[in-house]
């Protein structure tokens, strides 16, 4: 372990578009002077975001549903109504226990939630110390469990600063006119004296801290700025039309006094903290503060979440780390595993954070343990069987009402108990879906449709998860029944219906559904976006550009229009220039796997070998089972710098990487693939079929085939079930069978002209007008193209081996090739009951002659 | 003990640099964003205007009815 200083300061909802421009006119002199001796960037947030989750991300490393914290709320244990979310509701440990089990003089001050303060080795501050709601500054009691250790209790109470102390001196900087407001009027005020003073609380307890303890960690957090945000940005500059000129000309300086308050804030902890420690500024995400800012705010639960913007802020100083340099990509999962590195200390496998290592001045070597979870200790948590106190629950309760997180039920329990178990069922599911666990979000979300059926809220997610999952029958189902609900609902469902027949491969009829949208409600709901992709979609690349330009025009910083500029240059083979759009996207949102595949992409088309190693690297850092990557990386080393010793550590990861192998039966339609799925499964193979399709006249044994094969191209979890079976995906499918299985394929090979000929056999027996004595030339020069370029794939594919066998030497030697084809399964299948199979009199489309021109 | 002298030194010196930005009894945003001895200072700067204003309150309170 490394001994070193540790600060780590939280801005909750601090967001670079409203800071740039202060720190660009000087106003925030001490922000300036941290960015330039250290590392800046955007930090990522995660879904959904709401702060109490969010803190706890940022301390743990983890997504909600390992760490336990997902809503404000949960019922109290003798089920007599709500309590509030608090640290005895997390399941892991948070970087101050880990700190602690160190013995590091570990400090937090205002975390969310920490109430009760854990007796972690140092003062912990719980983030029910600011609050004065409904005291008096002669009477402000301070709630028991406030303070870790309980002898500091009073000596901090008295530190704190009570709202009825802030006096017109505070508050003008933020309110120029507030001489002119009638404060019995307008709360508004109110409200922000009240904020301030909370800050100044905060802020007491943290300098405090640092004046007169040792300390080898401090942490503090500061909600103010999303509070003052909450309440005033609406007001901010530019001013909005439905914004009254009184109200803008009396609050539109809010935001601005409550950063440089803020500023100085900051500079005062830094002065305290020293010139050599490390100090971390952050925030949980951002605040819309331009043409993004809703007009309302939905009087749902997490309501107010939608003023949130995704990306907080991150500025790093510290004697290891770089001077005046941004850094991309960074997630607010990624701060407990980058403290740990300060400090020389492991991080568990089972974070879900990264070190920021581009941070660092000098690549920071880093250890893992599979979890902190198992290291023993007192790590200054509490102990099992802890009690909450009731009176601090009750006080955070009408907290988080007052600030319109969570609805006031009054005394009906049963309806607050069973609408929060719900709205936390749904934050879970929430959690699940942004950390790709789609099924388990699925379930969760299907539970609450059952029990919510006109909970709309729940049913849009329900519909978008399964149409991002492929699950198309569904969605069409529940979008259905929601029509059928609110038959009057008109933009909403415009747009779920548009997005919905999108997923159905009906581009046109969505975008004329994303264009009626776009008329209805202007530029809102990504409304540019969709329809850059349906047109995209229909292969109108010109148009599909103009319109992201349109939005890129609008929201420069929107990482999906600059993603899918580059999908559509890339198509157009514009490598230069969608190298540009994919860069912007990984500069504005690191966690985009498959952008940095396509960067690598263009980096291999414009033959620059070793950046496109490094970026299909960057691809498997945050997505390791992207095998094709590995393998893109393997073909450049093998085939374009002529490096197998390095190829070679990839190709035992590749190995590594592999989940089970897959006996596949490919070839065109009516190329005898069904026959081969019948001499294996004689054979002894099992057989990964869904007997939808029976036999019929044209298949009497039965097509052996399975619906999900259809839809690999979309959705690919079905194969889990298909590990170590057969099953058959035709050739022009084959590209997407993803390269974590290992796939021996059996390749049926007939003559074109007998498998067009079959196939038009087949279509007149189902009743369609063909013409049988033509042979359609473009049918078969299409069916030549896609045998050339599925053997091509096949030659190139790490996980695939195969053999050819032709549907005539089948036909007319069966065991000779039961042999042969046992021979490639090692010895493993019984050739004698395969050759059983093949039926001769069943052979019935021969060579034909006429060639349709 | 030269340590804690200088430590004394230091903490005379930031006590007369805060006295010297000469607090407003209002209080103001500087003096909050100081921290905890920000506040202590201010709170003695309310607690004295209290107290001359109280003197001179019983003062005039005191002339008046001599005159």
């Amino acid at each position: 372990m490394k001994k070193t200083k540790t600060l780590v300061i939280g801005w909750d909802a601090a967001d670079w578009k409203f800071l740039n421009p202060l720190i660009d006119q000087g106003l925030m002199p001490n922000l300036e002077k941290l960015i330039n001796e250290g590392v800046s960037g955007r930090l990522s947030t995660i879904d959904p975001p709401l702060s109490p989750t969010l803190w706890t991300s940022i301390a743990t490393g983890k997504r909600p549903y390992k760490h336990g914290i997902h809503g404000f709320t949960e019922p109290r244990p003798d089920g007599k109504g709500l309590r509030p979310m608090n640290i005895t509701s997390r399941k892991c440990k948070a970087i101050w226990n880990i700190l602690t089990q160190h013995n590091l003089k570990t400090h937090v001050v205002g975390w969310w939630p920490s109430h009760p303060a854990e007796p972690i080795n140092g003062v912990m501050v719980s983030n029910l110390y600011q609050n004065s709601k409904n005291t008096s500054y002669d009477n402000w009691p301070m709630l028991d469990g406030t303070v870790h250790p309980p002898e500091k209790a009073e000596l901090f109470k008295e530190i704190r600063v009570h709202k009825q102390e802030i006096t017109s001196n505070h508050i003008d900087p933020l309110i120029p006119l507030f001489s002119t407001i009638n404060q019995q009027e307008d709360k508004r005020p109110g409200m922000l004296a009240g904020t301030i003073s909370e800050c100044a609380s905060i802020h007491n307890a943290a300098t405090y801290i640092l004046d007169n303890e040792d300390w080898d960690f401090v942490g503090v957090y500061y909600d103010g700025i999303d509070h003052f945000c909450h309440g005033f940005m609406k007001y901010h500059s530019p001013k909005r039309p439905h914004i009254s000129q009184k109200d803008f000309d009396l609050y539109q300086e809010v935001i601005n006094g409550a950063c440089r308050y803020h500023d100085m804030m900051l500079g005062r902890l830094l002065d305290l903290a020293g010139e050599d420690c490390n100090v971390m500024l952050i925030s949980d995400h951002g605040f819309h503060p331009d043409h993004n800012r809703p007009i309302k705010v939905p009087k749902i639960p997490m309501g107010p979440a939608v003023e949130h913007s995704p990306y907080g802020v991150i500025v790093m100083r510290g004697p290891d780390i770089k001077k005046d340099e941004m850094i991309h990509g960074a997630s607010l999962l990624d701060i407990t595993p980058t403290i740990l590195q300060w400090y020389d200390l492991p991080v568990g496998k089972d974070m879900d954070g990264k070190v920021l290592v581009n941070a660092f001045k000098e690549n920071p070597e880093v250890k893992y343990i599979e979890s902190w979870e198992q290291v023993a200790g007192d790590d200054g948590s509490h102990p099992e069987g802890f009690q909450l106190d009731e009176v601090g629950a009750e006080v955070e309760m009408q907290q988080l009402i007052e600030l319109g997180y969570i609805e006031d039920y009054g005394d009906d329990h049963d309806k607050a108990i069973k609408k929060t178990l719900a709205e936390n069922k749904f934050i879970l599911a929430k959690a699940y879906i942004d950390g790709q666990k789609w099924d388990e979000g699925i379930v969760l979300l299907e539970e609450l449709y059952a029990e919510f059926p006109a909970e709309i809220h729940y049913i849009s997610r329900l519909i978008h998860s399964y149409q991002a999952t492929s699950q198309l029958k569904k969605a069409r189902q529940v979008t259905n029944a929601l029509k059928e609900l609110y038959p009057t609902r008109g933009v909403q469902m415009d747009l779920l219906e548009g997005s919905l027949l999108f997923s159905e491969n009906k581009p046109k009829a969505a975008l004329k559904q994303f264009l009626k949208v776009k008329e209805e409600a202007g530029d809102f709901y990504q409304i540019n976006l969709r329809i850059a992709n349906a047109l995209l979609s229909m292969n109108e690349h010109g148009r599909a550009l103009d319109v992201i330009n349109e939005e890129l025009a609008l929201n420069v910083e929107s990482e999906q229009a600059h993603y899918t500029k580059g999908t559509i240059l890339y198509q157009q083979a514009k490598y230069a220039e969608a190298l540009e759009s994919f860069l912007t996207t990984v500069g504005l949102d690191y966690y985009k796997p498959a952008c940095h595949f396509y960067i690598g992409e263009c980096l291999l088309e414009l033959n620059e070998f070793e950046d496109a190693i490094q970026a299909y690297e960057s691809c498997l850092n945050i997505s390791p089972v992207m095998n094709k990557a590995r393998h893109r990386i393997i073909y450049i080393l093998l085939n374009k710098i002529n490096q197998p010793g390095r190829a070679k550590q990839y190709e035992i990861a590749f190995e590594d990487f592999i989940k089970g192998t897959i006996t596949i039966v490919s070839g065109l339609p009516r190329s005898g693939t069904s026959l081969m799925m019948q001499m294996l499964e004689a054979g002894g193979q099992k057989v990964f079929s869904d007997e939808n399709r029976v036999a019929d006249e044209n298949n009497l044994k039965g097509y052996y085939e399975h619906d999900a094969i259809k839809n690999i191209a979309k959705k690919k979890e079905f194969l889990v079930d298909a590990n170590e079976k057969t099953m058959k995906v035709i050739a022009h499918l084959l590209q997407h069978l993803p390269p974590h299985y290992k796939y021996k394929i059996v390749f049926m090979n007939r003559d074109l002209s007998e498998v067009i000929h079959s196939q038009q056999k087949m279509l007149i027996r189902d009743g369609k007008r063909v013409n049988e004595d033509l042979l359609p030339l473009y049918l078969f020069d299409k069916y030549e193209k896609t045998v050339t370029t599925a053997k091509q794939w096949m030659d190139h594919q790490r996980n695939v081996e195969y053999i050819d066998v032709n549907y005539n030497d089948l036909i007319e030697n069966p065991f000779g090739q039961s042999l042969f084809i046992n021979e490639f399964f090692s010895g493993d299948l019984r050739p004698e009951d395969m050759a059983r199979v093949p039926d001769v009199s069943l052979y019935r489309e021969r060579k034909k002659e006429k060639v349709l021109l | 003990m030269i340590e804690q002298q200088q430590q004394q030194q230091q903490q005379q010196q930031q006590k007369e640099q805060l006295a010297s930005k000469e607090i407003p009894v209002g209080g103001s945003l500087g003096i909050l964003a100081y921290g905890y001895k920000g506040i202590m200072m201010w709170r003695q700067v309310r607690h004295d205007a209290v107290q001359r204003r109280d003197t001179k309150l019983s003062t005039t309170k005191q002339s008046n009815e001599e005159n």
